[in-house]
């Protein structure tokens, strides 16, 4: 019975898999509406699966207030905050006052505060990228960083020199050119990639959705 | 239906025949996989942490699964159950974590499929497979107390990341872990170059998969990706030189 | 009758024999050994010894020693060997002894190694050769061999000081050999024995008849020992006193004052020859076994061997019943109390020092481990150090306005595009401006997309704003507002927002396609509005088409890409910008700069938002962020380099510690 349920989400998968990609090549009208109906119900699920995640994400915090694991007081706060969000949005609706003043009075900074972060994490781990791994990938990397940040932002003095236009085009030429040709070759890698993972899927081959 | 609508059928069905013809010539001509260091060393970080009942989490990213991001969420799955399998004697198992509500499902039922599949479903804890957070930085913010609560010792990264993903690779690295990081967004790879131990650069990150023993059909997949990268670069040169000699296509 | 000689003790087996008498040894088959040549009588040079294991011939002119052809020469007048061979004295040459051949019938001869003692102690006996020794005793087997000889019927040299009254004490007795079968006679053996004559001749008139053959065979050296029923075995003195039991008797004299004048006058005088004597006689030397068996005066040790009844009989072992073995348990099995010089170790500092290390670890495996707590990460100073250096550079800048950096000089290039197109743009429709990025890049995207916007309001284009994340309609408002103040742009009136658009690139295709089923109701909406589509912004609007303009503000190159690709078939003459990040810029510039450009105009990082104020003569945020920007770049290139020496140097120290 269980490799029986397999087989009928592997059918399942599969057969709403060919119907949003043949919407991709075939422009007929009846499939296009079967398409759009079928994109309804996942931009739907998506939402739901959201929900289940937030639903996920308290009772994995609820269980460690309950256990007094280690950390559990920012677990407290995550679940409080949760709450009172929840409640004021619930109450006042989402788009009042309230609820955008604390999404732009708490979030918004903080993420900006993240971000700001990652630009120190950021230039340590440039920083300490040649002690922790020395060959020549790394030195072109960190020639190329160099070269991009000098010719990115303003200078001290001679801002505007011929020195600073000099290397203003050596970072167009390295950004637009090199970074740009090799960036494309991954893409295409990567969607190859991602092509294969698809059709494995469309095959039955991987069912990341389980038994 | 246009041309490209043609020639995207047929690169299509062309990638599923051959995808299903190499599968079945794996076992008499099995593909050799060139020496990934990144998964050797994850190999290695995982024994060691099963050994020293540490454990490994496993990121997903904060990715969908219903967008063209959804494809490295996919591989992590898949590196998922190769990990619980790796995992199972550990008195700690892995731990997934995403930043989306489908994602984070999935990977349950990944895990708790694969554990069936093992033996030992007595093992599996929903907890195990969680999303930390809805948005990028709000996952990477409680990234940390997780990281240091579970006793993490091995970081995967295996999923679509923005630039948050330089922040949840250093996290890992100043908790002392190892850090192996592969997305499919190509500015991202950059910034795992400059904070990962093992940074996953192009597809290597759906190539997790083959390397970590999923089967022959992800062996093959490899070969098969290959033959397609050759057919592109011939083409692109030949499109290349064409179009300078002024041949119009 | 032949022999053959033990190949091991050299005694003198019959030639039948298949064990030695005496040791026990396998005796060689005398078929297989070679007999030896014989030279014929009177030969002369010398004759090599008898081979080992050989038979002996009855004939003793074969093998007979040089010394003894000699004696015999003289004696019978034969020939013998050479002159020059010097004469055997007292402890020389005296292999005859045991070429000695065995006498048929019986076992005739002294046991192999035992020296007579007529002749070892013939130097310091007196030289009477007169009948005065004839009192003295004579070796039983020689009285036998004599006796024999003499019952023959050939005249028995006189051999003076032969007594066999008293048995001399035979030297110790091996084993007893088992009852040895009767040796059969040979009927060719001469009646002299071989022996010469003055051997025979050497023997007294008084001396004891030889029993006959026929008597039960025992070895000569025991027929003077009679069993007196006491059960006591003859005492054999030891070659060697030990100094332990009673002394040994004193080897008996032999008298060979009465051995007839045709006896050698050394062998009747029981002494050798006076070696001033014979100046041509090189002396001798002793066969190794003899010498070592040469009878030491000073002691003997006397072995006493008890009877058969008052052996004790072995009770214990594989042995049990036999008497005369060895007893295991008083010397191997009893059980002892070792005693305390054994028992105790001899350990030395090292060796303790190691049981100490092994102790210990053995008891640090018994005792329960706590678990360690988990190392908690350690602030690394030099993230503070670099953490402070960019607050600085950022902070400085901002918060005192020095130092002031140079505004570009130059546009870039992209920029008189951008300008152009929105130039261009009729503005009694509404442009599509999509908020695709979150709110930790609100950083630099508002700084960048500002002066965007605030050209679209400067031109009066009303505005429609959509976001496919969660929080982007709430940064839309925040812009739009904080740039709307300037322009007197009014929600609902000037601009509206569409929303949230959940779904990814599956809901933008959707919206491409039909934006009014995509999206129902918008974000901040009047409330007397049935649906978002009824707001005065946006009629006229039914498809994508209608809006004058789309623009994509995103942090995220894939945004970017999945607008462009989902939109391009849907978007008709309208114009599709790009407002992107600098880390974006170049993977969406492709689109713009390819041969069919599916982007119209695109503006990226601060520094074309620099310019681009700068051309619209409002200076806004990235005015106000250009110094700060410019030197935390700075910092950060001084960082890069100095990390870059560093991890050299550390290298270069590493490799050569190594």
């Amino acid at each position: 019975m269980r490799g029986g349920l397999g087989l009928v989400w592997a059918a399942i998968a599969i057969a709403f898999g060919l119907i949003v990609l043949q919407g991709y090549f075939i422009d007929l009208e009846v499939l296009r509406g079967v398409r759009t109906m079928v994109l309804q119900w996942a931009v739907v699920l998506a939402a739901a699966a959201l929900l289940l995640g937030v639903a996920n994400l308290l009772a994995v915090h609820l269980s460690k207030i309950g256990a007094q694991e280690k950390g559990w007081p920012y677990s407290a706060v995550l679940v409080g905050a949760l709450v009172v969000t929840l409640l004021v949005g619930l109450f006042f609706g989402e788009e009042s006052p309230l609820v955008l003043s604390v999404f732009q009075y708490i979030q918004q900074p903080v993420e900006s505060t993240l971000a700001g972060l990652l630009a120190i994490s950021l230039t340590l781990g440039i920083v300490r990228l040649l002690s922790r791994r020395r060959d020549m990938r790394t030195y072109i990397f960190l020639i190329t960083v160099f070269i991009v940040l000098l010719g990115t932002g303003p200078w001290l003095i001679a801002s505007n020199g011929g020195l600073h236009q000099l290397m203003g085009e050596a970072r167009a030429w390295l950004s637009q050119v090199w970074a740009a040709g090799a960036a494309r070759g991954l893409l295409l890698g990567v969607a190859l990639g991602a092509t294969a993972t698809g059709l494995r899927i469309l095959l039955g081959a991987d069912r990341p959705y389980g038994d | 239906m246009g041309l490209r609508d043609l020639l995207g059928i047929g690169i299509l069905i062309g990638f599923a025949v051959l995808l299903i013809v190499r599968t079945g010539t794996e076992r008499r001509w099995p593909t050799t996989l060139r020496a990934l260091p990144a998964f050797d060393e994850l190999r290695r970080a995982i024994e060691r942490a099963v050994e020293a009942g540490q454990r490994v989490h496993l990121s997903l990213g904060t990715g969908t699964l219903i967008g063209s991001d959804s494809g490295p969420a996919l591989a992590g799955l898949t590196a998922l159950a190769q990990t619980a399998e790796l995992t199972l004697e550990s008195d700690r198992p892995v731990v997934v974590s995403s930043g989306d509500g489908a994602v984070a499902a999935a990977s349950q039922d990944a895990l708790r499929g694969t554990l069936g599949r093992l033996g030992a479903s007595d093992r599996f804890r929903w907890t195990r497979a969680r999303m930390l957070g809805p948005t990028p930085f709000s996952y990477v913010a409680t990234l940390p107390g997780m990281l240091d609560s579970e006793r993490v010792s091995v970081h995967v990264l295996l999923g679509h990341f923005g630039n948050e993903g330089a922040l949840a690779a250093d996290i890992g690295a100043r908790q002392r872990s190892f850090v192996l990081a592969g997305t499919d967004a190509v500015p991202t790879q950059a910034l795992f170059y400059a904070t990962a131990d093992q940074p996953l650069i192009g597809e290597e990150a759906f190539a997790a998969g083959a390397y970590l023993g999923a089967g022959g059909m992800h062996r093959a997949s490899l070969r098969v990706q290959d033959l397609l990268r050759l057919v592109l670069i011939i083409v692109i040169v030949v499109g290349t030189l064409l179009s300078t000699l002024g041949v119009g296509l | 009758m032949a022999t053959i000689r033990c190949p091991m003790c050299q005694t003198e087996n019959a030639a039948d024999a298949e064990f030695c008498r005496l040791c026990h040894a396998k005796l060689p088959d005398p078929a297989e050994s070679p007999a030896p040549e014989v030279p014929e009588t009177g030969a002369a040079g010398a004759t090599a010894p008898p081979a080992r294991g050989a038979p002996v011939s009855a004939d003793r002119g074969s093998q007979m020693p040089d010394w003894l052809a000699r004696l015999r020469q003289e004696v019978t007048g034969e020939a013998g060997p050479s002159e020059s061979r010097p004469v055997s004295g007292a402890g020389d040459d005296l292999d005859w002894l045991g070429a000695m051949p065995a006498v048929a019938g019986e076992e005739e001869g002294p046991p192999p190694g035992e020296v007579p003692e007529w002749l070892g102690a013939s130097a310091s006996a007196g030289s009477s050769t007169d009948g005065a020794a004839a009192g003295a005793d004579v070796p039983e087997w020689l009285a036998k061999i004599r006796a024999k000889a003499r019952g023959d019927g050939e005249g028995e040299p006189a051999f003076e000081g032969e007594s066999a009254a008293e048995p001399s004490p035979a030297p110790t007795p091996a084993p007893l050999p088992e009852p040895e079968a009767v040796i059969p006679a040979e009927p060719e053996a001469p009646a002299s024995l071989g022996l010469p004559d003055w051997l025979l001749a050497a023997r007294p008139d008084d001396a004891p008849t030889v029993p006959p053959p026929s008597e039960p065979e025992r070895p000569s050296w025991l027929m003077g020992v009679t069993d007196d029923g006491s059960g006591e075995l003859p005492r054999v003195p030891a070659l060697v006193f030990d100094g332990e039991g009673a002394a040994p008797e004193p080897a008996p004299d032999i008298d060979l004052s009465s051995v007839s004048a045709q006896v050698p006058d050394w062998i009747g005088e029981g002494r050798p020859p006076e070696l001033a004597d014979r100046s041509d006689l090189a002396p001798a030397t002793l066969p190794a076994w003899l010498e070592a068996m040469r009878p030491v005066d000073t002691f003997r040790s006397v072995i006493e061997i008890e009877s058969a009844e008052d052996q004790a009989v072995e009770s214990a072992g594989p042995l049990a019943g036999l008497r005369g073995v060895l007893l295991a348990e008083p010397v191997v099995a009893m059980p002892h109390a070792p005693t305390g010089k054994a028992a105790r170790l001899d350990v030395n500092e090292r060796q303790y020092a190691q049981a100490e290390l092994l102790h210990r670890l053995v008891e640090e495996e018994q005792r329960e481990v706590r678990p360690r707590p988990a190392a908690k990460a350690r602030p690394s100073v030099l993230r503070w150090v670099v953490a402070a250096a960019l607050l600085v550079a950022v902070g400085v800048p901002g918060i005192l306005g020095i130092p002031a950096m140079d505004l570009p000089a130059f546009a870039p290039r992209d920029l008189a595009g951008l300008v152009g197109v929105v130039d261009a743009i009729p503005t009694d429709r509404p442009a599509l401006v999509v908020f695709d990025y979150e709110a930790g890049a609100t950083g630099e995207m508002e700084a960048v997309a500002g002066p965007f916007l605030s050209h679209l309001m400067e031109r009066g284009v009303p505005i429609a704003t959509l976001s496919t994340h969660p929080g982007g309609s709430v940064l839309a408002e925040r812009l739009m507002a904080l740039q709307g103040a300037g322009h007197n742009y009014v929600r609902g009136e000037d601009f509206v927002h569409l929303g949230y658009l959940p779904g990814g690139p599956a809901a933008v295709q959707l919206f491409a396609a039909s934006p009014r089923q995509a999206v129902t109701s918008g974000f901040l909406e009047e409330e007397t509005l049935t649906t978002i589509w009824d707001s005065p912004v946006l009629a006229g609007v039914t498809q994508l088409s209608d809006f004058t303009l789309m623009a994509v503000i995103t942090s995220g190159s894939e945004d970017a890409r999945v607008w462009i690709e989902q939109s391009e078939a849907f978007l008709g003459e309208a114009p599709l910008v790009t407002i992107v990040s600098a880390g974006s810029e170049p993977l969406v510039r492709p689109y713009y700069e390819s041969t069919d450009p599916k982007v119209n105009g695109i503006l990226s990082g601060l520094t074309s938002a620099v310019a681009y104020e700068q051309r619209l003569g409002e200076p806004g945020l990235a005015h106000s962020r250009w110094s700060s920007y410019g030197l935390g770049l700075l910092v950060v290139e001084v960082l890069v380099v100095l990390g870059a020496v560093g991890g050299v140097t550390t290298g270069v120290f590493r490799s050569r510690r190594r």
